[in-house]
């Protein structure tokens, strides 16, 4: 007896999971539209807006924790079968370029208007997302991140190098006059404004026009323009002008940036809320002249609709609307992520006076520097490229390792990894 | 995507980062390990005597490091741990001594990363063998008080000997947790594991391959190579557990 009742319990039971299974998949609807993003990468105001400018789309964004836990699952994502519960659009940072290679993956945007969004936005932005021979678009771009050089301006103008962010672009503007503010940082104050030999080398190769990758994916990081970073960063360090080995944007830096130590820091837009943020004390005391050298960009995010995707046409409407040039323009008020539209560049509500840079308006900075970033071709491999080049000014730094010693390592090791 | 063969393990066998990443994960496990079972069974021996009150509340505490975000701890002990403004280095400033750089000498970085896992494993351990002790009859504890046997030869000679198969158990699964440590390297030194991977574990090494330069085809012969020495591991453990039976 007892048997019988168990079997007919199991029965019972694989019937019910049976028809969960079922049912779950019969009741996906057709006009559900799924978006990842991370935290701070899209405007949550502007994805409100969505909902009610497509109405007949179930919209859902699912927020996803930031950085290398983001790609991580994306690269997962791409790599397994394509499930029902993969999302249509994807947010995607400056590692754009390395999912190029899976172009296939993606639904290519010249099918749905891409030529157009390149009229509106600037070359060097959207063809981070282009591939090689130039037939694929794979994302259009949401922000741009031009830099700037962010600096205390009491304690510049204390140590007499420039009493205004227009004199100090001026002095800044070449190499040998940037080398000369901050030998005058350093001795009049005792301040820095690069934190490590690795991240003035990334800021470096973040304004040339060629990066370590030509358009047909040759290997060109051991090359001289980049020979030539590597020779000036390193000669920042042997005249004293690195403050230590300190990532950018670390728990340490911030300490650092409270304690006067470091004074000015050549880095994107979007770090202006960071700045705001993590120094309370200096408020108004900071303020943004024009990078050092060249202005460049370092970050800048893109939206990407999945192949799987069983609504591609809308999905990138969407797209299109969320990087609208009104809704461009209400992300920068409310996270600062800069505007990619050429457009909306050009609006005047973006100029609003910062107290925390004491009353400066700092689009204007920003807007002229994005103008003037150069392009350049990234390439799917950048990250094998600048790991190398990172770790081994990491030892020239840290364990005094010869520099010239070091690039041969570097470009041995990169010369490796190319060939897995 | 092609086939390679075995190149990714040829060039696996001749890695000095990867031989390097299973030194680190080693020496990690010991300075780890040792100290933490010693740790937890003093912790569980005093929960145990009957002088402690208030032991369900201890409980408590010691277990609750265990369950606490592992990111969160990170976050804390990364600046315990700072090499410039870290709380450590301004006591070892304060006593007139150079500051330590966890973040780039070779045994600064593995004792900081131990700390962490000591600091959340202790008292989970310590629960269990607190288990352990509780299922120790009394009467051989009373044999041995009216035999004049002092508390430390009662500890030495009865408590560990009956304990050992709860230690086996901590052995094990610590030496397993241990092979596989990644978040504290991750979050106290980065992806690269500090300057000259210092602090780069097997694990570590095998996130930076596939994860941060796309070489999933090395990322997976990593995670091989991590299999078969969990293998080696386990079949040392069981020649002890054979040992014992």
């Amino acid at each position: 007896m007892k048997k019988i009742t168990l079997l007919i319990v199991g029965v019972l039971l694989m019937a019910i999971l049976g028809a969960c299974g079922n049912e779950s998949s019969s009741a996906k609807e057709d006009n559900k539209i799924t978006l990842w993003y991370w935290n701070r990468g899209l405007d949550e105001a502007v994805l409100e807006k969505v909902k009610e400018e497509f109405p007949d789309v179930e919209f859902v964004a699912q927020k996803l924790p930031p950085g290398s836990d983001y790609k991580t699952k994306l690269s997962s994502l791409l790599a397994s079968k394509n499930s029902d519960d993969a999302p249509d659009l994807v947010l995607m940072n400056i590692w754009v370029s390395e999912y190029l290679p899976h172009a296939d993956k993606f639904a290519n945007l010249y099918e749905y208007g891409g030529a157009d969004l390149e009229k509106i936005y600037p070359t060097w932005k959207t063809s981070q997302a282009v591939t090689g021979d130039g037939k694929t678009m794979i994302a259009v771009p949401v922000d741009t991140a031009p830099t700037g050089f962010f600096y205390r301006e009491d304690i510049f103008s204390k140590a007499g190098i420039a009493n205004s962010p227009e004199e100090l672009s001026e002095k800044v503007s070449t190499w040998d006059g940037y080398v000369d503010v901050l030998t005058t940082l350093k001795e009049k104050t005792g301040g820095y404004a690069v934190t490590s030999i690795k991240d003035a080398f990334s800021n470096y190769v973040n304004k040339l026009d060629n990066r370590v990758f030509d358009e047909n994916d040759n290997f060109i990081g051991d090359q001289q323009h980049i020979k030539e970073a590597w020779d000036k960063v390193i000669e920042l360090d042997e005249k004293g002008l690195v403050f230590g080995n300190i990532d950018e944007l670390s728990q340490e830096w911030n300490a650092a940036l409270n304690n006067d130590e470091i004074v000015g820091y050549d880095g994107p837009v979007w770090a202006k809320d960071i700045l705001i943020d993590t120094t309370p004390d200096t408020a108004g005391k900071w303020k943004v002249s024009r990078s050092p050298i060249n202005d460049g960009n370092d970050g800048g995010s893109f939206l990407a609709v999945l192949k799987s995707s069983k609504n591609p046409e809308v999905s990138a409407e969407i797209a299109k609307f969320i990087n609208s040039s009104e809704n461009q323009i209400t992300s920068y008020k409310n996270l600062s992520l800069f505007p990619a539209e050429m457009d909306a560049l050009e609006s005047d509500e973006l100029d609003h006076n910062e107290e925390f840079f004491g009353g400066q308006n700092t689009t204007e900075i920003f807007a002229e520097s994005a103008k003037n970033v150069k392009e350049a071709y990234r390439g799917s491999k950048e990250s094998i490229v600048f790991t190398a080049f990172r770790d081994e000014l990491d030892l020239v730094k840290v364990k005094g390792k010869d520099p010239e010693e070091a690039w041969l390592d570097a470009l041995e090791k990169i010369e490796r990894d190319l060939g897995l | 995507m092609e086939f390679v063969g075995f190149r990714n393990f040829e060039y696996l066998l001749k890695d000095p980062l990867f031989w390097k990443s299973i030194a680190n994960t080693l020496i990690i496990w010991i300075l780890s390990t040792i100290p933490m079972i010693i740790l937890a069974l003093v912790i569980a021996f005093l929960l145990n005597s009957a002088f402690v009150k208030f032991s369900g509340l201890y409980k408590t505490l010691y277990f609750l490091p265990n369950v606490t975000a592992i990111v969160s701890v990170a976050i804390v002990f990364g600046v315990i741990f700072a090499p410039n403004y870290g709380l450590i280095n301004y006591f070892v400033t304060l006593l007139g001594f150079d500051a330590i750089d966890w973040h780039n000498n070779s045994f600064g970085v593995k004792l900081a990363i131990s700390a962490m896992i000591i600091w959340r494993w202790t008292g989970y351990n310590a629960i269990i063998f607190l288990a352990g002790l509780q299922k120790i009859s009394g009467d051989i504890y009373e044999a041995a008080k009216i035999d004049g046997a002092s508390s430390f030869q009662i500890f030495t000679k009865i408590t560990i000997p009956l304990l050992k198969p709860v230690l086996l158990f901590v052995v094990i699964t610590s030496t397993i947790g241990g092979m596989q440590t990644f978040v504290e390297p991750q979050l106290l030194v980065g992806n690269s594991g500090g300057a000259g991977g210092e602090g780069l574990t097997i694990v570590l090494y095998l996130y930076q391959q596939a994860f941060v330069k796309n070489l999933y085809g090395y990322g997976s012969a990593i995670a091989i190579g991590l299999f078969f020495i969990i293998i080696l591991f386990s079949l040392i453990n069981w020649k002890f557990v054979q040992r014992k039976g």
